[in-house]
């Protein structure tokens, strides 16, 4: 409410009271006389009922409360029939006195207010010194049933709609006692309740995510009610104050909720911060008693020296609103996530080391130069890590590092020799150092005492103890040091740390790095595709204005022909056989002049004059196109400009983008440990083409298939050492990670060296599970690929590795999902490979858009082998379509069959000369498939295909046109790969579709006006029209563009509409397209001459937009 | 999660308790009885012969049907995808979905999308009616209505507006029923 309307409603309020004044006299002058008067005491009671609702709603909550006790006053005598006593009647005298003594004052503030409050209750406790604790004992009696309604949330995030009835309930409830506290007057407990009030109704309502905390939340508050309430004095205002600001914290970080449950995934990091903000010392029992406490310490100003005295106290349960605190927490934050992605790097270092360490060292043997190298790399890096976790806090990190760089210390420095055990400890240090940054809030973790053991024990075992090892030890024995063992660390690491950041700081800035946050470079990613597709829709213009400059082109020729024509023609005939212009038709003057030639006195006519004029006009206007025509040049220029301005700056922005595969390897390699190590096998992982970059995105996404598909071979490929070694083979099994990078593709290869997929087991399989009934008739490519199938293992015992059928369908799912694709190559006996084809990036791509009965189709160029025009001679039909390219056969399919829009595979354009095809590999072969038209190429921005459809089967994603449409990419190794069976049955489905189509429309008509206005009455209808500028022009649009419906003028140069009409009356294909004749002659007769052609839809110009809308719409839905 | 019919008794008790607490004062009971019912407004819309309510809550849009791309390889009653504002929606025929009038396909002009948490999906429509507030009192259990063919799995009851009954469509059911979700696989 604003400042204004509030003060005139308090106006009206007194105003409202003032009136009332005169009667409160004139009834209590009326019980003076009989205090048995009832009418007059229930007259009373009404007026001073009015006064406390009227003063409650207009914020006077003590006025209220005041004219209450009287009420309740009056409410005690009419109940019990007895009569008023003279005492009681003076005192309401003397209140009434005070009440029209406020009013009439006006607006004074709260003092008054108090002061009027306190002499009404001081009078009324005189005549009920009971009176009014009712509205209070009220709301506590509910408090208690309130607290058992709020225990009733279910912490489990799960019931959600339960907890919202619950809450429903609760914010009905307090929303009682928000009446019943504004009502008795309480104005802090009003506000409070009120505020209590709006949180809640927002957790009942659905635009609120619920949370395990918010639910504490709400239990906590509850108690801070009845705490507040069962204390004598529930005004109390330290108390309230101290609850509205969890209030005020608890609405914010609600806010925040919201706003982060609608637009981001990071909610992770504010669960954190709302938990540092509302800690363990809040929600636990002993904040009941702190609140009494509170009530008694002196907190009406809160110094910076109190604050600081706050802060000391570690178990401060309540963190003002204005914490220094939280923004401690909030830097905390951010340095948490620099320092996450430091650690990424070091530990990139450190499991590269670990690798050639684990490939290097076979047996016990002495350092190489080599060796000592890489152990050298280990350590700086690990003690770099050790640095960096110490000042970032992560001190279990950095306590696990700095046993690592000890044992390293000893390898590097005295141990003369290093064998696979040494190799192995420092294998399983990493991972304990990999498990504490990714925990980096834990307190105590039981793999780092186990590090510690194991590391403790490798020295005990070796003479050379170094010193400060076994002063660790101790101290980490005694537990309740353990805060001592960490500034033990940290100094030790600060000097090193220190002396790195001095080198770090005599680095140039302008040659320096900056870490830039990584949903900005996707926003900014994102921001650079709108520019694409801006662009794009600019060249569109461009194309447009260009077409639009080349007609201007041709009327201009047009009129410099006829202008020349009339000049020669007619202009001196005009001087001779028309009136001349100048003398106005003297006839006298003719006379007079009549033996000079007319030319000799320039005597031009009036047609002499119209002829030199549109010769001028001409000039001008070939100036004008001349002019014009400069200007498109420029602009072309310009756009070409910006073009390539923009592919350099996709490829930057794609570059800080990428990461190698290296930034994957090490889990990888964990991965392959860890399940060898559970299933007691010995199992090699190599990797190659580390240095295969991919966008940071794709690599995160591949990572979990990859993972999936490395277990899978430990456990499902590699055989056990004895069944290995009888078999000719290495006991070690040995898996290969390959990646390549292949144009815009980065082929990635699983393969290893076990015993291959038993084809027997599958079938087995498949038979058992009632998928296939007779597994011998299909081929062996078929069958391995019911591996990717749901529910499908061949695994005979389910482990808590694998077995269970889920995860290869997870894998397909996943890659598909990247745009890719997987294969398996079973070699039965030698092992299995995996190949993966993932694009390296999935944003911005160059397309060819293809025309496919009537579609748009994008066709990414890295997919592309060639396109080309194949004649009738190139093409064989026999056994389906196939063509002779580069001394080969490779077979061709319709696209339209594959799109489901066509119905035969084999059956591509019979009537034309050739077909357009595109060559695309399949593995190592090549396929064909047959489109009607290339439209374009361009640059387009990929975009996925909604919430919804994650993945359908032959189309990677869509791209968005200037003008908004959407054109679906293709991936057509997926497209082909379509069972035939599947393809036939879903053309029948799709064929009702086709009617939904927009309602293609070729526009033919000499005049730009016309078509220009046609074509934005069909495109308002989101239909899609082409145009051409003549009979002839219209021929050569039909070749590439099958209209629904064509729109005709008759008179038209080059071919008029009735000869193009006959024209395609010979033609099987075009001749049942419906014609709309739209033309200006409105005669029989040439309506006649159209119905004799066959065209039986006549309008004429102008037309009325409604009429041949409800045309086109009934030839759309006939 | 603590048992519902202990949450019952005490919500009794507590609503008990709040009427004495009120004390009986008007503006308090007429609050008590304003605040017991929550209104939910929602959109009337038709495809074919099925009349629908959704519940605005679960709407993010309706508007015009842009134009429609289509997509192959889906199953019928996913006509294709649409462009709003720079999203890409999938437009379902909701007939279709629900196996009602086989043979026919909705030609309708109109979309509505729903949305259930981050998903969106547009459910093409015949006809949009009007929208109308009703408290869950008002509705009316499909129990007490002949449903004949229609697959009720997706509405918890109805509205009777006028002649019409109007299934109210949950939103969140139909957002996260197989069928639409695996749609590869359901088909």
């Amino acid at each position: 409410m604003s400042i204004t309307s509030r003060q005139e409603l308090r106006g009206l309020f007194f105003q409202e009271v003032e009136s009332y004044i005169p009667e409160i006299r004139s009834q209590l002058a009326a019980l003076g006389l009989d205090g048995a008067d009832l009418s007059a005491a229930q007259e009373l009671h009404r007026l001073f009922h009015n006064i406390r609702g009227a003063s409650s709603q207009v914020q006077l909550l003590l006025l209220s409360k005041g004219a209450r006790n009287v009420e309740d006053i009056l409410s005690g005598f009419l109940e019990k029939d007895l009569p008023l006593p003279k005492s009681v009647i003076e005192e309401i005298h003397s209140v009434t006195g005070h009440i029209f003594e406020f009013i009439t004052q006006g607006e004074q503030g709260d003092e008054s207010e108090q002061l009027l409050y306190e002499q009404i209750t001081q009078l009324c406790e005189k005549v009920l010194p009971e009176a009014d604790m009712s509205a209070t004992d009220s709301v506590r009696s509910v408090l208690p049933l309130l607290l058992e309604l709020g225990a009733c949330l279910s912490p489990d995030e799960q019931d959600e709609d339960y907890n919202r009835l619950v809450y429903g309930k609760i914010s009905h409830a307090v929303s009682i006692l928000v009446a019943c506290s504004g009502a008795s007057g309480m104005s802090q407990q009003y506000q409070l309740m009120e505020n209590l009030y709006q949180l809640v109704q927002r957790l009942s309502s659905k635009s609120v995510s619920h949370h395990q905390e918010l639910v504490g939340l709400v239990q906590d508050f509850l108690q801070f009610l009845e705490v507040v309430f069962s204390h004598p004095d529930p005004e109390n205002s330290r108390i309230t104050e101290r609850i509205k600001k969890q209030l005020q914290i608890f609405d914010l970080l609600l806010s925040d909720r919201q706003i982060i449950s609608e637009s981001s995934d990071t909610e992770e990091s504010i669960s954190e911060r709302e938990m540092d903000l509302f800690d363990d010392s809040l929600v636990d029992d002993d904040a009941i008693d702190f609140l009494e406490h509170l009530d008694g310490a002196d907190l009406s100003v809160e110094t910076g020296m109190e604050t600081e005295a706050h802060e000391e106290e570690s178990q401060s349960p309540v963190v003002p609103v204005d914490s220094p605190e939280e923004e401690i927490d909030e830097d905390q934050l951010i340095l948490m996530e620099i320092f996450r992605s430091e650690c990424e790097e070091h530990l990139i270092v450190i499991n590269q080391s670990l690798n050639n360490l684990e490939s290097g060292v076979a047996e016990t043997q002495p350092f190489s130069p080599q060796l000592l190298e890489t152990v050298n790399n280990m350590r700086r890096a690990v003690h770099t890590l050790k640095g960096a976790a110490a000042m970032t806090g992560v001190n279990l990190l950095a306590q696990g590092a700095h046993k690592l760089e000890d044992m390293l210390d000893y390898l590097y420095d005295d141990s003369e020799k290093i064998s696979p055990e040494d190799v192995s400890i420092l294998a399983s240090g990493i991972d304990v150092i990999e498990l504490l940054s990714q925990t980096p809030q834990a307190q105590e973790s039981e793999h780092l005492d186990g590090l510690v053991a194991t590391i403790s024990e490798y020295f005990d075992k070796r003479s050379a103890t170094p010193v400060e090892v076994a002063e660790e030890e101790g101290d980490l024995e005694d537990a309740g040091e353990q805060e001592q063992i960490q500034t033990e660390v940290i100094p030790f690491t600060d000097d090193d740390l220190e002396a790195e950041e001095e080198s770090e700081l005599d680095v140039p800035g302008l040659s320096g790095t900056l870490r830039v946050k990584l949903e900005d470079l996707d926003e900014l990613v994102s921001i650079e595709g709108e520019l694409v597709v801006a662009r794009g829709a600019m060249e569109k213009v461009v194309d447009e204005f260009g077409n639009s400059l080349a007609e201007l082109d041709t009327v201009k020729e047009n009129l410099r022909r006829k202008s020349q024509e009339l000049e020669a023609g007619f202009e001196v005939q005009s001087l001779y056989g028309l009136n001349p212009a100048m003398g106005g038709g003297d006839g006298q003057i003719d006379g007079e002049l009549a033996e000079f030639d007319p030319i000799e006195l320039d005597r031009y006519s009036q047609l002499n004059l119209i002829i030199r004029s549109l010769n001028e006009i001409s000039v001008d206007v070939n100036a004008i196109s001349a002019t014009m025509t400069s200007l498109a040049s420029e602009i072309r220029g310009q756009v070409t400009k910006q073009q390539l301005t923009m592919r350099l700056m996709q490829d930057k922005l794609m570059r800080i983008r990428m990461t190698p595969m290296s930034s994957i390897s090490r889990i990888l390699f964990r991965t392959v440990r860890e399940t060898a190590r559970e299933l007691g096998k010995n199992v090699n992982l190599s990797v190659s083409g580390e240095d295969v970059y991919m966008d940071r995105f794709v690599w995160a996404k591949i990572t979990d298939p990859l993972m999936h598909v490395l277990r899978n071979a430990v456990d499902h490929g590699i055989e056990p050492a004895g069944e290995r070694t009888s078999t000719g083979k290495s006991a070690v099994g040995t898996i290969h990670l390959e990646a390549e990078q292949r144009s815009r593709y980065v082929v990635l290869r699983v393969s290893d060296d076990g015993g291959g997929v038993q084809l027997s087991i599958v079938k087995e399989k498949l038979k058992k599970q009632g998928l296939i009934e007779d597994p011998d008739s299909l081929p062996e490519s078929e069958l391995v690929d019911y591996l990717f199938h749901p529910s499908f293992s061949t695994k005979k015992d389910v482990s808590t590795v694998s077995g269970r059928g889920v995860g290869l369908d997870v894998v397909k799912k996943n890659v598909q999902e990247l745009k890719g694709s997987v294969e398996l190559i079973n070699k039965p006996g030698l092992g299995v490979t995996f190949e993966f084809h993932i694009p390296f990036t999935l944003s911005v791509n160059r397309a060819i858009l293809v025309s496919v009965a009537g579609k748009q189709f994008a066709v990414p160029l890295q997919d592309i082998h060639h396109v080309g025009h194949f004649t009738k001679d190139q093409i064989s039909s026999q056994d389906g379509l196939s063509l002779s390219y580069e001394d080969k056969t490779v077979v061709v399919v319709n696209m339209g069959y594959y799109l489901q829009l066509e119905g035969k595979a084999d059956a591509v354009a019979e009537d034309r000369d050739g077909m357009l095809v595109i060559l695309f590999n399949v593995g190592d072969d090549l396929v064909g498939v047959a489109v009607d038209a290339v439209v374009e190429q361009r640059e387009i921005i990929v975009k996925d295909l909604g919430s919804h459809l994650t993945h359908v089967h032959g189309v990677s994603g869509v791209t968005v046109t200037g003008t908004g449409a959407l054109i679906p990419i293709l991936n057509l190794r997926e497209l082909v790969e379509l069972p035939e069976s599947a393809a036939d049955t879903d053309v029948a489905a799709a064929s009702g579709m086709i009617l939904d189509e927009p309602l293609k429309v070729l526009i033919v008509d000499d005049s730009i006006s016309v078509r220009h206005s046609v074509a934005r009455l069909i495109e308002s209808q989101s239909w899609v029209q082409q145009q051409a500028v003549d009979g002839m022009d219209a021929l050569a649009k039909l070749e590439v563009f099958v209209p629904d419906v064509i729109i005709l003028d008759i008179e038209m140069p080059r071919m008029n509409g009735y000869e193009f009409k006959a024209h395609i009356n010979n033609n099987p294909i075009w001749v049942d397209i419906p014609i709309i004749m739209l033309t200006s002659r409105a005669s029989e007769k040439h309506q006649q001459k159209a119905r004799e052609l066959g065209i039986d839809l006549y309008m004429t110009k102008p037309y009325q937009d409604t009429a041949f809308i409800q045309m086109l719409e009934d030839i759309r839905t006939s | 999660m603590s048992s519902s019919p202990d949450l019952h008794d005490l919500i009794q008790s507590i609503d008990e308790q709040l009427v004495q607490a009120s004390d009986g004062s008007e503006a308090i009971s007429s609050l008590l009885e304003t605040k017991q019912e929550e209104m939910i407004r929602y959109i009337l819309v038709g495809i074919g012969a099925l009349h629908l309510a959704i519940s605005i809550d679960n709407l993010a849009e309706v508007s015009p049907l842009p134009p429609l791309t289509f997509l192959p390889n889906l199953p019928f009653w996913i006509q294709g995808i649409v462009n709003i504002r720079s999203e890409v929606v999938s437009v379902v025929d909701f007939g279709g979905f629900l196996n009602l009038d086989k043979g026919t396909t909705c030609n309708g002009n109109r979309l509505a999308v729903l949305r259930y948490k981050k998903r969106k999906v547009g459910l093409r429509l015949d006809r949009i009616i009007g929208t109308v507030h009703r408290g869950a009192s008002e509705q009316t259990p499909l129990d007490n209505v002949e449903v004949g063919t229609v697959d009720t799995s997706l509405f918890g009851s109805g509205l009777r507006i006028e002649k019409n009954f109007f299934y109210i469509l949950n939103v969140q059911r139909f957002l996260t029923a197989p069928r639409l979700i695996d749609y590869n696989r359901v088909g």
